[in-house]
């Protein structure tokens, strides 16, 4: 099998998960909404992770609603909080696809960034006024790893009396997800959890309004029957949150290789990133071609984020930088990544992209 | 064992084809071209060869196999060599053979650069042809039926090193027989035979929606007499009968299309008979001596026409037994029994 090296992308189970999605398949398969023995175990199993996951963000239990994913959870948070006093969202321009085009779809505001991908916090100053409903900005960017200044951003939320969401999908295992957020977004299949779950946390008190009618589960707030499985996985994988983060070491020892390529740019280099991330183009070559050419030597790389990969889509975020490359090569890396894995990689780039470039 | 890259369409030939090679142990690598976004269509279905299930189908055959699958965008590449030149090619009168120029641009030129990119030793299609190792060039399929030498002649002699046919010496009989044992989930897939990126195999309707400019003019009898209007001249062919709207005290073809005054010229059967052509952008894998008695198909399953070639390009050809309807914008293809010697592009019948 080849290295993986995609783990903005998803993650591997960690330990504990598939035993616990295993168990809710088999004997706890009951409906966690029935009082009856088959349904309190699964219950249990699901306040237990509502209290794992309200500790890896550091908000009380009752706060977490499970949703089917981070996207689900953005959704919620945005369109849920809508009034018509507030009609107006606010979100920077390298936000995910699914808060960027809940913006652009209600007729929200869109604040740039620099040239290394970090919001404009003046221009944000200017955006926000009292029409504003919420602040969206993500702790993370999923291509770059570049990291925002989310405790400016909350601020200028509040001076304006709106609220402040911050996507903290790709935050936990490499920075701490307990910040000073009305509504905060976290995903389970990036930190070691099974996909298909997430949750938004939301501060006590504040009015937010279901996008799903039907039974009152998650205290009306996200109607459907709840993920048990799913929702078992992501607790037992919230719990790991904190003994994962990774040194940037074995980043800077990479970047410092694939830098004496030719033409090779590194996307947000200068800006406060994640550990575990290094986004980089090379002039003259395609980033699909040149993650096929790293695919076929045993290197699970991706070509800008996995949504938008193979479709030829030109990626939002290195576009907002004002870069000349349409896409990126992204590597990003786990806690279990070795120093040899890394190495092996810059190998490998650097005989895929001499390859191409002879051709 | 080589790394080859497959171009796999999502039909059972270029499946088969994937098959037979990771059969023979070599490292195969199947791609999947995007040649252009699938219109709007009436009816999707099947046999079309580039739609958004037909990946799909490449996908899970290339599952099945074990072998690593990419879809590869290279719809701007397609539609500059193959897309816009079609149309261009109606609007001066012509009837264009896209598939001609995908061959020789998309599969065997950019393709193959992208594999040789990606360290693979050649590019592998499921088409029906072979190459002569031995003497080198191109050569007809075993099975005449299903021959596609036809489409092929734009391919540059100096790559046929780095092409490879697995078919060639395959029925479609034993191709599908082979795709069924496999257990391929294109064993039974129709077969394509529209122009892929035309919806619901309308071209007329494709070209009225791509040309911004009017092409209705007179159909003319070549006597000279008026005998009515049309809506467009990209609706006609050479040897065209049927939907003329004419009546006439004798069946009438189309004789030619001048796209400078939008006149239809029709009149006829006996008119449509030439003894010779000019064709140019020839490429030779094997050139003929210009007295050489060779022959040359004017069109997909047209006949075998014994005929000389002079020198130069455009080149003359002389027929020895006259050519009905040679349609400007075809290719002729020249043959010296099973080799293929070369081909060019159709200029006028003479």
């Amino acid at each position: 099998m080849s290295v993986y090296l995609d783990y903005n992308s998803t993650t591997p189970p960690v330990t504990g998960v598939v035993d616990a999605v295993l168990a809710c398949l088999t004997e706890d398969f009951g409906n966690p909404s029935s009082p009856h023995a088959y349904g309190r175990r699964p219950k249990a199993v699901v306040e237990r992770a509502r209290r794992q996951v309200a500790a890896m963000c550091g908000v009380p239990a009752d706060g977490v609603i499970f949703t089917s994913g981070a996207t689900e959870a953005n959704n919620l948070a945005l369109k849920g909080v809508l009034t018509d006093a507030r009609p107006v969202l606010v979100c920077c321009a390298v936000e995910h696809p699914s808060v960027l085009n809940v913006v652009h779809a209600l007729g929200g505001r869109v604040v740039p960034v620099d040239a290394l991908g970090v919001i404009d916090l003046n221009a944000l100053e200017e955006a926000v006024d009292d029409s504003v409903a919420a602040v969206s900005v993500m702790i993370a960017n999923n291509e770059t790893g570049v990291i925002q200044p989310i405790a400016e951003c909350a601020q200028i939320a509040r001076a304006a009396g709106a609220l402040f969401h911050c996507d903290a999908t790709q935050g936990p295992g490499r920075m701490s997800v307990v910040i000073d957020a009305d509504l905060l977004t976290v995903s389970g299949h990036k930190i070691g959890g099974p996909k298909g779950t997430g949750a938004l946390t939301v501060r006590d008190g504040l009015a937010l309004r279901s996008q799903s009618l039907g039974a009152g589960h998650e205290r009306g707030f996200r109607a459907g029957t709840l993920n048990v499985p799913g929702i078992a996985g992501f607790g037992v994988a919230a719990e790991y949150t904190d003994s994962k983060r990774i040194s940037p070491a074995r980043r800077d020892a990479l970047e410092a290789r694939v830098l004496e390529i030719g033409g090779l740019v590194v996307h947000g280099r200068g800006a406060e990133r994640m550990a575990n991330t290094i986004s980089f183009s090379v002039e003259g070559l395609h980033p699909a071609e040149l993650m096929i050419g790293l695919d076929l030597e045993g290197f699970a790389v991706s070509a800008g984020a996995a949504c938008a990969s193979g479709t030829g889509q030109v990626s939002h975020v290195l576009q907002a930088m004002g870069s000349a490359h349409e896409n990126a090569i992204r590597v990003s890396m786990g806690s279990t990544t070795s120093a040899a894995d890394l190495e092996d990689l810059a190998s490998a780039i650097e005989q895929v992209v001499e390859r191409m470039r002879a051709v | 064992m080589a790394r080859l890259v497959v171009a796999m369409s999502g039909g059972v030939d270029s499946s088969v084809a994937a098959a037979m090679l990771h059969d023979q142990g070599h490292e195969v690598i199947g791609i999947h071209m995007r040649l252009h976004d699938a219109e709007p269509s009436e009816t999707s279905r099947p046999g079309r060869c580039c739609g958004e299930q037909d990946s799909q189908d490449a996908r899970l055959v290339a599952d099945t196999l074990g072998i690593p699958f990419y879809v590869l965008d290279l719809k701007q590449a397609f539609k500059a060599a193959v897309m816009d030149p079609f149309t261009q090619e109606y609007l001066i009168g012509r009837t264009p053979i896209p598939c001609v120029a995908c061959n020789g641009v998309l599969k065997f030129d950019v393709l193959l650069k992208k594999a040789r990119a990606l360290g693979a030793e050649a590019v592998a299609t499921g088409h029906y042809a072979r190459i002569d190792r031995e003497a080198g060039g191109l050569l007809t399929a075993v099975d005449p039926s299903k021959d596609q030498s036809y489409f092929l002649f734009p391919v540059k002699a100096e790559a046929l090193d780095r092409i490879l046919f697995p078919l060639g010496g395959l029925t479609k009989a034993q191709v599908r027989a082979e795709a069924r044992r496999l257990g391929l989930v294109t064993a039974d897939k129709p077969e394509s035979q529209e122009i892929c990126f035309i919806p619901d195999d309308d071209h007329t309707a494709f070209l009225q929606r791509s040309l911004d400019v009017s092409t209705a003019g007179a159909i003319v009898h070549e006597s000279g007499e008026t005998l009515g209007q049309h809506d467009g001249y990209f609706r006609y062919t050479i040897g065209q009968r049927k939907g003329l709207g004419i009546g006439y005290s004798e069946p009438l073809y189309v004789l030619a299309i001048d796209p400078a005054t939008k006149t239809v010229t029709v009149g006829s059967d006996d008119r449509l008979h030439r003894d010779g052509l000019l064709v140019s952008g020839l490429n030779w894998f094997d050139r003929p001596a210009p007295d050489q008695i060779v022959q040359v198909r004017l069109r997909h399953r047209g006949d075998l026409l014994p005929c000389t070639v002079s020198d130069g390009d455009p080149a003359r050809v002389a027929l020895k037994r006259s050519g009905r309807a040679i349609a400007p914008g075809q290719a002729a293809v020249f043959y010296d029994g099973a080799r293929v010697l070369g081909g060019g592009w159709i200029q006028e019948a003479l």
